[in-house]
Protein backbone atom coordinates (compact mmCIF):
# COMPACT_ATOMS: atom_id res chain seq x y z
CA UNK A 1 0.00 0.00 0.00
CA UNK A 2 1.00 3.45 -0.74
CA UNK A 3 0.23 6.70 1.06
CA UNK A 4 0.85 10.24 0.40
CA UNK A 5 3.05 11.76 2.87
CA UNK A 6 3.10 15.19 4.09
CA UNK A 7 6.06 17.28 5.14
CA UNK A 8 4.90 19.52 8.03
CA UNK A 9 7.97 21.45 6.89
CA UNK A 10 8.13 24.01 3.71
CA UNK A 11 9.51 22.44 0.76
CA UNK A 12 10.69 24.88 -2.32
CA UNK A 13 10.14 24.00 -6.09
CA UNK A 14 12.78 22.55 -7.71
CA UNK A 15 14.77 25.43 -9.00
CA UNK A 16 14.44 26.17 -12.77
CA UNK A 17 17.84 25.47 -13.96
CA UNK A 18 17.29 22.06 -12.99
CA UNK A 19 14.24 22.03 -15.69
CA UNK A 20 15.75 22.53 -19.17
CA UNK A 21 15.60 20.73 -22.64
CA UNK A 22 17.41 18.18 -23.29
CA UNK A 23 18.64 18.28 -19.25
CA UNK A 24 17.06 14.51 -18.13
CA UNK A 25 14.54 15.82 -14.90
CA UNK A 26 15.72 13.51 -12.08
CA UNK A 27 13.54 11.53 -10.02
CA UNK A 28 13.99 13.68 -6.75
CA UNK A 29 13.31 16.75 -8.67
CA UNK A 30 10.18 14.54 -9.38
CA UNK A 31 9.70 13.83 -5.82
CA UNK A 32 10.32 17.03 -4.61
CA UNK A 33 7.30 18.42 -6.39
CA UNK A 34 5.24 15.72 -5.44
CA UNK A 35 6.60 16.69 -1.66
CA UNK A 36 5.66 20.71 -2.11
CA UNK A 37 2.20 19.83 -3.60
CA UNK A 38 1.18 17.55 -0.39
CA UNK A 39 2.52 20.10 1.95
CA UNK A 40 1.13 23.09 0.19
CA UNK A 41 -2.39 20.88 0.11
CA UNK A 42 -2.18 19.64 3.39
CA UNK A 43 -0.18 21.08 5.74
CA UNK A 44 0.32 25.01 5.08
CA UNK A 45 -3.25 25.50 3.19
CA UNK A 46 -4.92 22.94 6.11
CA UNK A 47 -7.53 25.29 7.27
CA UNK A 48 -8.28 26.57 10.21
CA UNK A 49 -10.28 29.77 11.90
CA UNK A 50 -9.33 31.66 14.88
CA UNK A 51 -12.17 32.97 16.77
CA UNK A 52 -12.59 36.35 19.01
CA UNK A 53 -16.25 36.24 21.23
CA UNK A 54 -16.33 40.29 21.77
CA UNK A 55 -18.59 41.16 24.97
CA UNK A 56 -19.48 44.32 25.86
CA UNK A 57 -17.89 46.56 28.38
CA UNK A 58 -18.46 46.27 31.84
CA UNK A 59 -17.66 43.62 35.16
CA UNK A 60 -18.60 39.65 34.43
CA UNK A 61 -19.44 37.74 37.46
CA UNK A 62 -19.78 33.95 36.71
CA UNK A 63 -22.00 32.67 38.98
CA UNK A 64 -25.15 31.87 38.56
CA UNK A 65 -26.77 34.57 41.13
CA UNK A 66 -25.48 37.42 39.07
CA UNK A 67 -27.88 38.65 36.17
CA UNK A 68 -25.34 40.07 34.25
CA UNK A 69 -24.55 36.49 33.23
CA UNK A 70 -26.72 36.70 30.24
CA UNK A 71 -24.79 35.61 27.23
CA UNK A 72 -22.39 34.07 29.26
CA UNK A 73 -23.35 30.58 28.63
CA UNK A 74 -24.84 31.24 25.15
CA UNK A 75 -22.93 29.32 22.62
CA UNK A 76 -19.92 30.34 20.93
CA UNK A 77 -20.10 29.07 16.73
CA UNK A 78 -17.39 28.88 14.91
CA UNK A 79 -17.70 27.89 10.65
CA UNK A 80 -15.05 27.18 8.31
CA UNK A 81 -15.68 25.14 5.32
CA UNK A 82 -14.19 21.90 5.74
CA UNK A 83 -11.41 20.24 3.28
CA UNK A 84 -11.87 17.64 1.47
CA UNK A 85 -8.74 16.21 3.00
CA UNK A 86 -10.11 17.16 6.75
CA UNK A 87 -10.32 14.08 9.06
CA UNK A 88 -10.11 15.98 12.33
CA UNK A 89 -10.39 19.26 13.62
CA UNK A 90 -8.00 20.58 16.90
CA UNK A 91 -10.11 22.91 19.10
CA UNK A 92 -8.20 25.44 21.30
CA UNK A 93 -10.06 27.75 23.36
CA UNK A 94 -9.38 30.86 25.92
CA UNK A 95 -12.31 31.56 28.94
CA UNK A 96 -12.71 32.49 32.14
CA UNK A 97 -14.15 30.22 34.31
CA UNK A 98 -15.28 30.61 38.28
CA UNK A 99 -17.10 27.82 39.39
CA UNK A 100 -16.51 23.69 40.34
CA UNK A 101 -19.55 22.76 37.95
CA UNK A 102 -18.08 24.78 35.05
CA UNK A 103 -18.44 23.05 31.80
CA UNK A 104 -17.79 23.67 28.01
CA UNK A 105 -19.71 21.15 25.70
CA UNK A 106 -17.64 21.31 22.45
CA UNK A 107 -19.69 18.87 19.36
CA UNK A 108 -19.45 19.55 15.25
CA UNK A 109 -22.49 20.72 13.45
CA UNK A 110 -23.61 21.28 10.17
CA UNK A 111 -24.67 24.83 9.68
CA UNK A 112 -28.59 23.44 9.77
CA UNK A 113 -27.87 22.83 13.25
CA UNK A 114 -27.55 18.82 12.59
CA UNK A 115 -24.92 17.15 14.96
CA UNK A 116 -22.10 15.79 12.56
CA UNK A 117 -19.92 14.79 16.17
CA UNK A 118 -21.41 14.18 19.39
CA UNK A 119 -18.06 15.54 20.93
CA UNK A 120 -17.07 15.92 24.42
CA UNK A 121 -16.81 18.63 27.19
CA UNK A 122 -13.78 20.29 29.40
CA UNK A 123 -14.95 20.01 32.46
CA UNK A 124 -13.81 21.19 35.92
CA UNK A 125 -14.53 18.09 37.69
CA UNK A 126 -12.13 16.55 35.19
CA UNK A 127 -9.15 18.82 35.69
CA UNK A 128 -9.88 19.59 31.71
CA UNK A 129 -11.20 22.86 32.81
CA UNK A 130 -9.20 25.63 34.98
CA UNK A 131 -11.29 27.55 37.83
CA UNK A 132 -9.73 31.06 37.75
CA UNK A 133 -11.93 33.05 39.99
CA UNK A 134 -11.20 34.18 43.45
CA UNK A 135 -7.83 34.36 43.12
CA UNK A 136 -6.90 37.73 43.50
CA UNK A 137 -5.09 38.67 46.95
CA UNK A 138 -6.77 42.27 46.41
CA UNK A 139 -9.93 40.41 47.48
CA UNK A 140 -11.66 41.31 44.71
CA UNK A 141 -12.62 38.96 41.93
CA UNK A 142 -10.85 38.46 38.85
CA UNK A 143 -10.83 36.24 36.06
CA UNK A 144 -7.48 35.35 34.89
CA UNK A 145 -7.84 34.35 30.91
CA UNK A 146 -7.26 29.78 31.02
CA UNK A 147 -6.59 27.98 27.86
CA UNK A 148 -7.98 24.50 27.50
CA UNK A 149 -6.60 22.18 23.79
CA UNK A 150 -8.58 18.88 22.41
CA UNK A 151 -5.03 17.69 21.60
CA UNK A 152 -4.19 15.98 18.72
CA UNK A 153 -4.31 12.33 19.65
CA UNK A 154 -7.36 11.64 17.42
CA UNK A 155 -10.40 8.74 18.06
CA UNK A 156 -12.54 7.56 15.74
CA UNK A 157 -15.31 7.34 18.42
CA UNK A 158 -18.51 9.52 17.59
CA UNK A 159 -20.15 9.07 20.62
CA UNK A 160 -20.39 11.88 22.79
CA UNK A 161 -17.67 11.32 26.06
CA UNK A 162 -16.24 13.70 28.48
CA UNK A 163 -12.08 12.68 27.18
CA UNK A 164 -11.08 15.62 25.04
CA UNK A 165 -9.85 14.86 21.99
CA UNK A 166 -9.86 16.38 18.02
CA UNK A 167 -13.54 16.61 16.70
CA UNK A 168 -14.39 14.09 13.87
CA UNK A 169 -15.53 15.46 10.48
CA UNK A 170 -17.35 12.87 8.64
CA UNK A 171 -16.77 11.90 5.20
CA UNK A 172 -19.95 13.73 4.00
CA UNK A 173 -19.69 16.70 5.81
CA UNK A 174 -16.13 17.25 3.99
CA UNK A 175 -16.03 20.40 1.30
CA UNK A 176 -19.18 21.82 3.05
CA UNK A 177 -19.68 24.93 5.53
CA UNK A 178 -19.40 23.13 9.24
CA UNK A 179 -20.02 24.71 12.62
CA UNK A 180 -17.63 23.59 15.93
CA UNK A 181 -20.11 24.45 18.75
CA UNK A 182 -18.95 25.20 22.69
CA UNK A 183 -21.68 25.44 24.80
CA UNK A 184 -20.82 26.74 28.20
CA UNK A 185 -22.17 26.65 31.84
CA UNK A 186 -20.57 29.35 34.28
CA UNK A 187 -17.57 30.08 32.16
CA UNK A 188 -17.18 33.14 29.58
CA UNK A 189 -15.48 32.03 25.99
CA UNK A 190 -12.81 34.41 25.05
CA UNK A 191 -11.52 32.92 21.83
CA UNK A 192 -11.65 29.57 19.95
CA UNK A 193 -8.87 28.29 17.10
CA UNK A 194 -9.99 25.18 15.40
CA UNK A 195 -7.44 24.01 12.78
CA UNK A 196 -7.93 20.64 10.83
CA UNK A 197 -5.58 17.37 11.16
CA UNK A 198 -4.90 15.13 8.66
CA UNK A 199 -3.37 11.52 9.94
CA UNK A 200 -1.41 10.92 6.96
CA UNK A 201 1.51 13.61 7.51
CA UNK A 202 4.52 12.71 9.04
CA UNK A 203 7.39 14.79 10.23
CA UNK A 204 10.08 15.00 7.51
CA UNK B 1 -5.94 13.28 -19.07
CA UNK B 2 -7.09 17.26 -18.87
CA UNK B 3 -7.72 19.11 -15.79
CA UNK B 4 -11.04 19.63 -15.91
CA UNK B 5 -11.55 21.49 -13.06
CA UNK B 6 -14.27 20.35 -11.95
CA UNK B 7 -13.06 17.26 -9.96
CA UNK B 8 -10.77 19.07 -8.12
CA UNK B 9 -11.86 17.97 -4.92
CA UNK B 10 -8.59 16.51 -3.38
CA UNK B 11 -9.10 14.17 -0.83
CA UNK B 12 -6.43 11.85 1.03
CA UNK B 13 -6.58 9.27 -1.98
CA UNK B 14 -6.07 11.54 -4.60
CA UNK B 15 -2.79 13.04 -3.82
CA UNK B 16 0.23 12.20 -5.09
CA UNK B 17 2.19 9.79 -3.44
CA UNK B 18 6.26 9.68 -3.15
CA UNK B 19 6.91 6.19 -3.47
CA UNK B 20 5.90 5.89 -7.01
CA UNK B 21 8.82 7.97 -7.76
CA UNK B 22 11.45 6.11 -8.95
CA UNK B 23 15.07 6.68 -10.07
CA UNK B 24 15.12 5.15 -13.61
CA UNK B 25 11.59 4.68 -13.99
CA UNK B 26 8.91 6.48 -16.62
CA UNK B 27 6.99 9.02 -14.86
CA UNK B 28 3.72 7.75 -13.92
CA UNK B 29 0.90 10.51 -15.68
CA UNK B 30 -1.19 9.53 -12.59
CA UNK B 31 0.76 10.38 -10.70
CA UNK B 32 1.91 13.58 -12.17
CA UNK B 33 -1.87 14.78 -12.59
CA UNK B 34 -2.09 14.20 -9.27
CA UNK B 35 0.55 16.87 -8.86
CA UNK B 36 -1.40 19.24 -11.01
CA UNK B 37 -4.73 18.60 -9.41
CA UNK B 38 -3.74 19.03 -6.01
CA UNK B 39 -1.92 22.39 -7.16
CA UNK B 40 -5.11 23.55 -8.56
CA UNK B 41 -7.22 22.71 -5.74
CA UNK B 42 -5.09 24.58 -3.59
CA UNK B 43 -5.19 27.68 -5.00
CA UNK B 44 -8.45 27.32 -5.98
CA UNK B 45 -10.34 26.22 -2.61
CA UNK B 46 -7.43 26.22 -0.41
CA UNK B 47 -7.63 28.43 2.43
CA UNK B 48 -9.35 28.90 5.31
CA UNK B 49 -12.49 31.74 6.49
CA UNK B 50 -10.69 34.91 6.62
CA UNK B 51 -13.23 36.09 9.30
CA UNK B 52 -13.87 34.52 12.13
CA UNK B 53 -15.89 36.48 14.68
CA UNK B 54 -18.50 36.46 17.54
CA UNK B 55 -20.56 39.18 19.22
CA UNK B 56 -22.29 39.39 22.36
CA UNK B 57 -24.99 42.17 22.74
CA UNK B 58 -22.53 44.33 20.65
CA UNK B 59 -23.87 44.43 17.21
CA UNK B 60 -27.60 44.54 18.16
CA UNK B 61 -29.49 47.42 16.69
CA UNK B 62 -33.07 48.59 16.51
CA UNK B 63 -32.66 51.00 13.68
CA UNK B 64 -30.80 51.28 10.44
CA UNK B 65 -27.28 51.47 11.28
CA UNK B 66 -23.71 51.43 9.46
CA UNK B 67 -21.16 49.77 11.56
CA UNK B 68 -17.67 51.46 10.61
CA UNK B 69 -15.30 49.27 10.96
CA UNK B 70 -14.38 46.96 8.49
CA UNK B 71 -12.50 43.57 8.31
CA UNK B 72 -9.34 43.80 6.24
CA UNK B 73 -9.72 40.56 4.10
CA UNK B 74 -6.23 39.41 2.57
CA UNK B 75 -7.49 37.94 -1.46
CA UNK B 76 -5.54 34.59 -2.45
CA UNK B 77 -5.21 36.00 -5.61
CA UNK B 78 -6.18 37.89 -8.65
CA UNK B 79 -8.45 35.50 -10.02
CA UNK B 80 -10.88 35.03 -6.82
CA UNK B 81 -12.88 37.56 -6.89
CA UNK B 82 -15.55 37.43 -4.73
CA UNK B 83 -16.15 36.78 -0.74
CA UNK B 84 -19.34 35.02 1.07
CA UNK B 85 -20.37 36.48 4.43
CA UNK B 86 -22.36 34.03 6.70
CA UNK B 87 -24.17 35.91 9.74
CA UNK B 88 -25.79 33.48 12.97
CA UNK B 89 -28.11 36.57 13.60
CA UNK B 90 -32.16 37.23 14.00
CA UNK B 91 -35.14 39.58 13.82
CA UNK B 92 -37.24 40.71 15.90
CA UNK B 93 -40.15 41.19 12.99
CA UNK B 94 -39.67 40.52 9.31
CA UNK B 95 -38.32 42.95 7.33
CA UNK B 96 -34.44 44.32 8.14
CA UNK B 97 -31.96 43.12 6.28
CA UNK B 98 -28.54 42.89 6.97
CA UNK B 99 -25.99 44.30 4.44
CA UNK B 100 -22.64 43.38 3.73
CA UNK B 101 -20.22 46.16 1.57
CA UNK B 102 -16.95 46.05 -0.25
CA UNK B 103 -15.24 49.38 -0.07
CA UNK B 104 -13.28 49.28 -3.18
CA UNK B 105 -14.96 47.35 -5.27
CA UNK B 106 -18.30 49.33 -3.98
CA UNK B 107 -20.53 46.17 -4.19
CA UNK B 108 -23.07 45.34 -1.82
CA UNK B 109 -25.26 41.67 -0.79
CA UNK B 110 -27.76 41.54 1.65
CA UNK B 111 -28.45 38.80 4.20
CA UNK B 112 -32.13 38.30 5.30
CA UNK B 113 -32.09 36.83 9.26
CA UNK B 114 -35.17 35.04 10.12
CA UNK B 115 -37.04 35.28 13.09
CA UNK B 116 -34.92 32.52 15.09
CA UNK B 117 -31.24 32.77 15.36
CA UNK B 118 -29.61 30.46 12.61
CA UNK B 119 -26.85 31.13 10.26
CA UNK B 120 -27.87 33.12 7.05
CA UNK B 121 -25.95 33.34 3.81
CA UNK B 122 -25.06 36.33 1.67
CA UNK B 123 -24.55 35.47 -2.21
CA UNK B 124 -20.91 36.71 -3.66
CA UNK B 125 -20.12 39.75 -2.48
CA UNK B 126 -17.65 41.50 -5.53
CA UNK B 127 -14.04 42.44 -3.98
CA UNK B 128 -11.40 43.87 -6.22
CA UNK B 129 -9.20 42.02 -8.27
CA UNK B 130 -5.52 43.29 -8.03
CA UNK B 131 -5.15 44.00 -4.52
CA UNK B 132 -4.23 42.20 -1.99
CA UNK B 133 -7.16 42.25 -0.24
CA UNK B 134 -10.62 44.33 0.29
CA UNK B 135 -12.28 45.64 3.25
CA UNK B 136 -15.47 44.48 4.01
CA UNK B 137 -18.22 46.01 6.49
CA UNK B 138 -22.10 45.18 7.58
CA UNK B 139 -25.28 47.12 7.79
CA UNK B 140 -28.55 47.10 8.79
CA UNK B 141 -30.47 48.41 6.62
CA UNK B 142 -34.75 48.37 6.08
CA UNK B 143 -35.44 48.58 9.78
CA UNK B 144 -37.26 52.50 10.07
CA UNK B 145 -39.78 50.33 11.96
CA UNK B 146 -37.28 49.37 14.59
CA UNK B 147 -37.63 45.76 14.97
CA UNK B 148 -34.29 44.28 17.36
CA UNK B 149 -31.82 42.40 14.98
CA UNK B 150 -28.23 40.67 16.60
CA UNK B 151 -25.87 39.50 15.07
CA UNK B 152 -23.82 36.68 17.38
CA UNK B 153 -21.02 35.01 14.93
CA UNK B 154 -19.89 36.61 11.30
CA UNK B 155 -17.63 34.47 8.93
CA UNK B 156 -16.19 35.56 5.60
CA UNK B 157 -14.91 33.09 3.29
CA UNK B 158 -13.22 33.94 -0.34
CA UNK B 159 -15.05 32.10 -2.92
CA UNK B 160 -13.56 29.29 -4.00
CA UNK B 161 -13.14 29.25 -8.54
CA UNK B 162 -15.46 26.58 -10.34
CA UNK B 163 -14.44 27.34 -13.77
CA UNK B 164 -11.10 26.82 -15.76
CA UNK B 165 -8.66 30.34 -15.86
CA UNK B 166 -6.95 31.21 -18.40
CA UNK B 167 -3.35 31.69 -18.63
CA UNK B 168 -1.10 34.07 -16.70
CA UNK B 169 -4.12 35.86 -14.82
CA UNK B 170 -2.87 35.12 -11.61
CA UNK B 171 0.95 36.08 -12.14
CA UNK B 172 3.22 33.38 -11.32
CA UNK B 173 0.59 30.62 -10.99
CA UNK B 174 0.34 28.79 -14.33
CA UNK B 175 -3.43 27.38 -14.49
CA UNK B 176 -3.79 23.72 -15.65
CA UNK B 177 -7.22 23.83 -16.55
CA UNK B 178 -6.40 23.89 -20.09
CA UNK B 179 -3.19 21.79 -20.23
CA UNK B 180 -3.09 18.45 -21.18
CA UNK B 181 -1.25 15.56 -19.22
CA UNK B 182 -1.12 11.48 -19.55
CA UNK B 183 0.45 9.01 -21.11
CA UNK B 184 2.79 9.39 -24.07
CA UNK B 185 2.31 13.03 -23.88
CA UNK B 186 5.69 14.76 -24.01
CA UNK B 187 6.48 16.35 -20.48
CA UNK B 188 7.93 19.59 -21.53
CA UNK B 189 10.65 21.53 -19.52
CA UNK B 190 8.55 24.73 -19.75
CA UNK B 191 6.11 22.43 -18.44
CA UNK B 192 7.82 21.66 -15.51
CA UNK B 193 9.11 24.92 -15.51
CA UNK B 194 5.42 26.40 -14.99
CA UNK B 195 4.68 24.03 -12.02
CA UNK B 196 7.65 25.06 -10.17
CA UNK B 197 6.68 28.48 -10.65
CA UNK B 198 3.05 27.83 -9.68
CA UNK B 199 4.56 26.47 -6.53
CA UNK B 200 6.40 29.00 -5.41
CA UNK B 201 3.53 31.43 -5.97
CA UNK B 202 1.38 29.32 -3.84
CA UNK B 203 3.84 29.27 -1.48
CA UNK B 204 3.41 33.28 -1.04
CA UNK B 205 -0.49 33.22 -0.62
CA UNK B 206 -1.88 35.22 2.09
CA UNK B 207 -2.96 32.20 4.75
CA UNK B 208 -5.81 33.76 6.98
CA UNK B 209 -4.61 33.70 10.46
CA UNK B 210 -6.90 36.62 11.74
CA UNK B 211 -8.88 39.42 10.57
CA UNK B 212 -10.48 41.44 13.48
CA UNK B 213 -12.95 44.60 13.56
CA UNK B 214 -14.36 46.31 16.83
CA UNK B 215 -18.10 46.60 16.30
CA UNK B 216 -18.72 50.23 16.46
CA UNK B 217 -21.24 51.61 14.67
CA UNK B 218 -23.01 54.79 13.72
CA UNK B 219 -25.58 54.27 16.26
CA UNK B 220 -25.73 53.12 19.69
CA UNK B 221 -26.73 49.38 20.59
CA UNK B 222 -29.55 48.38 21.22
CA UNK B 223 -29.06 47.02 24.76
CA UNK B 224 -28.15 49.42 27.74
CA UNK B 225 -24.90 47.95 28.68
CA UNK B 226 -22.96 50.04 25.59
CA UNK B 227 -21.33 47.99 22.79
CA UNK B 228 -17.40 47.51 23.07
CA UNK B 229 -15.34 49.80 20.76
CA UNK B 230 -11.96 49.59 20.50
CA UNK B 231 -9.21 48.06 22.23
CA UNK B 232 -7.75 50.97 24.69
CA UNK B 233 -4.41 50.46 26.21
CA UNK B 234 -3.30 47.88 28.19
CA UNK B 235 -6.47 44.86 26.81
CA UNK B 236 -5.28 42.18 26.18
CA UNK B 237 -7.81 39.23 25.98
CA UNK B 238 -7.45 38.65 22.19
CA UNK B 239 -5.14 35.90 22.33
CA UNK B 240 -4.50 33.40 19.58
CA UNK B 241 -2.40 31.06 18.16
CA UNK B 242 -0.44 30.76 14.87
CA UNK B 243 0.56 27.58 13.27
CA UNK B 244 3.86 28.16 12.93
CA UNK B 245 4.06 24.69 10.74
CA UNK B 246 8.17 25.10 10.84
CA UNK B 247 8.36 28.31 8.95
CA UNK B 248 11.57 29.26 10.45
CA UNK B 249 12.07 32.45 8.62
CA UNK B 250 8.47 32.98 7.08
CA UNK B 251 7.00 36.94 7.37
CA UNK B 252 4.01 37.56 7.40
CA UNK B 253 2.15 40.87 8.04
CA UNK B 254 0.04 42.69 10.94
CA UNK B 255 -2.54 45.57 9.35
CA UNK B 256 -3.63 47.16 12.39
CA UNK B 257 -6.21 50.40 12.05
CA UNK B 258 -5.35 52.98 15.02
CA UNK B 259 -6.74 55.77 16.13
CA UNK B 260 -4.36 58.24 17.57
CA UNK B 261 -4.70 60.15 20.65
CA UNK B 262 -5.22 63.73 19.93
CA UNK B 263 -2.32 65.10 22.14
CA UNK B 264 0.07 62.08 23.18
CA UNK B 265 2.50 59.96 21.24
CA UNK B 266 1.67 55.98 21.61
CA UNK B 267 2.32 52.80 20.07
CA UNK B 268 0.85 49.49 19.73
CA UNK B 269 2.46 45.82 19.58
CA UNK B 270 1.79 42.38 18.48
CA UNK B 271 2.99 39.99 21.15
CA UNK B 272 4.12 36.45 21.73
CA UNK B 273 2.70 34.90 24.93
CA UNK B 274 5.80 35.39 26.87
CA UNK B 275 5.70 39.43 25.92
CA UNK B 276 7.94 39.53 23.31
CA UNK B 277 7.55 42.34 20.43
CA UNK B 278 6.63 40.49 17.18
CA UNK B 279 5.81 44.19 15.63
CA UNK B 280 5.22 47.66 16.57
CA UNK B 281 4.04 50.41 15.43
CA UNK B 282 4.86 54.23 16.85
CA UNK B 283 1.24 56.32 16.46
CA UNK B 284 1.89 60.10 16.10
CA UNK B 285 -0.68 62.37 18.24
CA UNK B 286 -3.16 63.77 15.93
CA UNK B 287 -3.04 61.68 12.89
CA UNK B 288 -6.28 60.15 13.36
CA UNK B 289 -7.80 56.73 12.34
CA UNK B 290 -5.75 55.20 9.82
CA UNK B 291 -3.98 51.59 8.72
CA UNK B 292 -0.67 50.64 9.32
CA UNK B 293 1.65 47.52 8.23
CA UNK B 294 4.04 46.05 9.78
CA UNK B 295 6.01 43.00 9.12
CA UNK B 296 5.69 39.89 11.57
CA UNK B 297 8.77 37.39 12.03
CA UNK B 298 7.09 34.08 13.31
CA UNK B 299 10.38 33.35 14.54
CA UNK B 300 10.48 35.53 17.15
CA UNK B 301 7.29 34.03 18.73
CA UNK B 302 9.05 31.42 20.56
CA UNK B 303 6.18 29.13 20.92
CA UNK B 304 5.35 27.55 24.28
CA UNK B 305 3.48 24.47 22.56
CA UNK B 306 -0.17 23.90 23.05
CA UNK B 307 -0.02 20.65 21.09
CA UNK B 308 2.71 18.52 20.86
CA UNK B 309 2.01 17.74 16.99
CA UNK B 310 1.30 20.89 16.11
CA UNK B 311 3.41 24.08 17.09
CA UNK B 312 1.42 27.16 17.87
CA UNK B 313 2.18 30.02 18.81
CA UNK B 314 0.16 32.26 20.86
CA UNK B 315 -0.07 35.83 20.42
CA UNK B 316 -1.97 39.15 21.95
CA UNK B 317 -2.18 42.81 20.51
CA UNK B 318 -1.25 45.09 23.17
CA UNK B 319 -0.89 49.04 23.46
CA UNK B 320 1.02 51.19 25.38
CA UNK B 321 1.93 54.95 25.27
CA UNK B 322 4.84 57.05 25.05
CA UNK B 323 5.55 56.09 28.65
CA UNK B 324 3.83 58.24 30.37
CA UNK B 325 0.35 56.85 30.39
CA UNK B 326 -1.28 59.51 28.35
CA UNK B 327 -2.40 58.17 25.20
CA UNK B 328 -5.12 57.03 24.17
CA UNK B 329 -4.55 55.33 21.37
CA UNK B 330 -7.08 52.75 19.82
CA UNK B 331 -6.86 49.53 17.73
CA UNK B 332 -10.19 49.55 15.55
CA UNK B 333 -9.46 46.52 13.93
CA UNK B 334 -6.40 45.07 13.06
CA UNK B 335 -5.47 41.35 10.41
CA UNK B 336 -2.56 39.23 10.37
CA UNK B 337 -1.84 37.19 7.35
CA UNK B 338 1.06 35.41 5.66
CA UNK B 339 2.47 32.53 3.85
Amino acid sequence: MTNATIPLSQRQAPPAEALRIRRPVESGWMSGFVDCACQLAAATNRRAAHHIVTWPEGEYELDTDNASRTYIDDPVRVLWRASDLAEHAVVVCTYQCSESTATVAVALYDTTGVAQDAGWSWRVQDGTLQVSGDIDPGGELEYPIAFSSSGSQTHTATGAGVAPRPLIIPAAARGGMVEARLTPTKCRILSVSVWELYTLQVEA
Amino acid sequence: MANAFTDLAVAGDDLPIQQVVIPGATVEADNWQRVLNTLANVHAYGQSVRVSQGFRETLKYNGNATITNSWRIPLQSTAHTAVRVWCHCRTANAGPKIRAHSTTAADSVDINPGLAFAWQSSSALTVTSGLDYEDVYLSIVGNAGGAEVEIKEVAIEVVPLTTPLAASVVGDFVPSGASTNGADYALTASRLQDVAHSIGDLLERPRAMMCWAAPTSTVATYIGTGGVSALEPGYRSLLFPFRTLGLASAKSVIYWRVTADATDDGEVFLRGLDGRVLARQDITAGTGTSWYAEDVYLERAQPPSVDIDRPTAPMWIDQSTDGDGASLATISAFSVWGP
